[in-house]
């Protein structure tokens, strides 16, 4: 009987678990978790209130159990504290990749705006310049008037080439003039070339002044149709350029499309063009290799049809003439073969060589073909 | 004052974004806690990639789970069944916890290039600022010459 009186009195053991959910309850975790999930804190507060409840009624057994459940409790919201917390992290950036991108949409944006007003205005200049009439010179020696035709007739070729794309672009009215007189020009530059061959006695009297000015003419009048075509056709967004923030001006676009596919463009003021060798074998034919190629600049320029494309031959001396002019009709045809139709071709001689002639491998160097992708606007 | 505000929304809508997930995506009715609990398990461990953060809250969700088991007090049952369901819960958030954690650094790294390009195009712009400013200057002197009739510079052939 006393022993059964005994074991009444004595209170009952305090579980283990209970003293944890107190030390948990003080800890840092649990704060932060009370100010991020105070739902969650609030109610692993509860089950340690019950189980406190349970202790004070006699039942160990349910206290234990209820502390238990507030340890998990006070471990949840610590874990959805941590996920609060991830969250407005995740959030803020979120907002802050939005304001950044905007900014940087804006800077591209006014970085495009002011290199195009850039490249207009350093074309105004170029234009300018190569209307200035040329310093007068004095009576040069045949080295110095042989150096001289050179230069014309290199300059009277890209003049040509230059009218020859602003043709190409729409612009046959415009250059009809300025080729016309070209013609003149290389007539006369062909017979000044013949008389120092000959006695010495051949001269082209202000070739070079007729040559600058004739080119550029033709500068000013495929730049004017490039103006007229980016006012009526700002750079849109496309396929190509959907994740982009800004559209990428077209010829920019060609450029990074033909590098990618293994080409070298190059960008000059016909627009963006490409140097072509070794397309046909000895005896004429277009190798497969050089066929590949052109299907590889077709589909290019399938994907582009608002350039137009021209193909020039530039032959290391005068002999190569027939040979050159064959090559471009057959690669007029497999273009054509393509299914495309804007297109061109011109045959330009000896007179833009890359390499002085006297030089070693200048022959192969400057034989060459070059497809070039007028570029409609700026 | 702006940061402060944007960090107070941020916070209130991130404690709103967990609290709607969590609650869009529990059960509609917990009508049992032992079949939620062994839900939420079930869909927690066919993620390997959580395998090691989750298999404490996995392990103790299941030994509660069995201990409940064998409890024959009503009570105490029930409480050990809420317990377990708390575990589960726990293996579940923790995982929702790593995968925004995940979420933020990717943002904050697609933060950091995108900072680096926005200097980059800082410079282009005072670049491109100083082009345009260069070529008006020449295109002014050259309409100067223009207009005195002299040749153009550099023009001696």
């Amino acid at each position: 009987m006393l022993v059964i009186c005994c074991a009444a009195c004595t209170p009952t053991p305090r579980p283990a678990s209970l003293d944890k959910v107190a030390e948990v309850r003080t800890s840092p975790a649990t704060r932060e978790a009370e100010a991020w999930a105070p739902q969650a804190h609030a109610h692993a507060l509860e089950l340690e209130r019950r189980s406190q409840q349970a202790l004070a009624a006699g039942d160990a057994a349910g206290a234990a159990l209820l502390a238990d459940g507030a340890l998990a409790a006070h471990e949840h919201a610590w874990v959805l504290a941590r996920l609060a917390r991830a969250e407005r992290r995740r959030l803020s950036a979120e907002a802050e990749l939005t304001e950044q991108q905007r900014a940087l949409a804006e800077l591209q944006a006014q970085e495009q705006r002011l290199s195009a007003e850039a490249a207009d205005l350093e074309l105004r200049a170029r234009v300018l310049k190569n209307a200035l009439p040329l310093a007068a010179h004095d009576t040069a020696g045949p080295e110095r008037s042989e150096a001289r035709r050179k230069a014309a007739a290199a300059l009277s070729t890209q003049g040509r080439l230059l009218c020859v794309a602003a043709r190409l672009l729409g612009e046959a009215d415009a250059v009809k003039e300025p080729l016309a007189r070209l013609d003149e020009l290389d007539r006369e530059l062909d017979s000044a070339a013949a008389g120092a061959r000959g006695a010495g006695a051949g001269k082209a009297p202000k070739a070079l002044e007729t040559a600058t000015e004739l080119r550029g003419q033709c500068l000013r009048v495929i730049s004017e149709a490039r103006r007229r075509h980016s006012r009526s056709n700002p750079p849109r967004p496309d396929a190509a350029t959907a994740g982009a923030l800004l559209p990428a001006v077209p010829a920019d676009q060609v450029l990074a499309e033909l590098s990618a596919a293994g080409q070298s463009p190059a960008r000059d003021e016909r627009g963006v063009s490409v140097v072509l060798r070794d397309l046909f074998a000895a005896n004429g034919s277009l190798t497969e290799a050089g066929r590949t190629q052109l299907q590889q600049l077709g589909a290019t320029a399938k994907a582009h049809p608002e350039f137009p494309l021209l193909l020039v031959g530039h032959t290391a001396s005068p002999d190569a003439q027939p040979a050159m002019d064959r090559q471009l009709a057959s690669l007029g045809s497999e273009l054509a073969s393509l299914g495309l139709e804007r297109f061109s071709t011109h045959d330009a001689g000896p007179r833009q060589p890359l390499l002085p002639p006297q030089l070693p491998r200048a022959r192969e160097r400057n034989q060459r073909i070059e497809l070039v992708f007028v570029a409609p606007g700026l | 004052m702006q940061k402060q505000i944007l960090a107070s929304a941020c916070t209130l809508l991130g404690l709103l974004t967990v609290w709607s997930t969590v609650r869009a995506q529990a059960p509609a009715v917990a009508s049992n806690p032992v079949e939620e609990a062994r839900a939420i398990l079930q869909a927690v461990e066919a993620d390997d990639s959580a395998r090691e953060l989750v298999s404490r809250a996995v392990n103790q969700a299941h030994v509660t789970l069995d201990q409940a088991a064998h409890t024959t007090a009503p009570e105490q049952r029930a409480t050990l069944d809420l317990t377990a369901l708390e575990w589960a819960e726990i293996a579940r958030d923790l995982k929702r916890a790593r995968d925004a954690e995940q979420a933020s650094d990717r943002l904050e790294q697609s933060l950091s290039a995108l900072q680096t390009e926005l200097v980059r195009t800082r410079a282009s712009v005072e670049q491109a600022l100083a082009r345009v400013g260069r070529a008006r200057q020449e295109l002014l002197d050259l309409e100067r010459n223009k207009a005195g009739g002299s040749a153009a510079p550099g023009a001696q052939r």
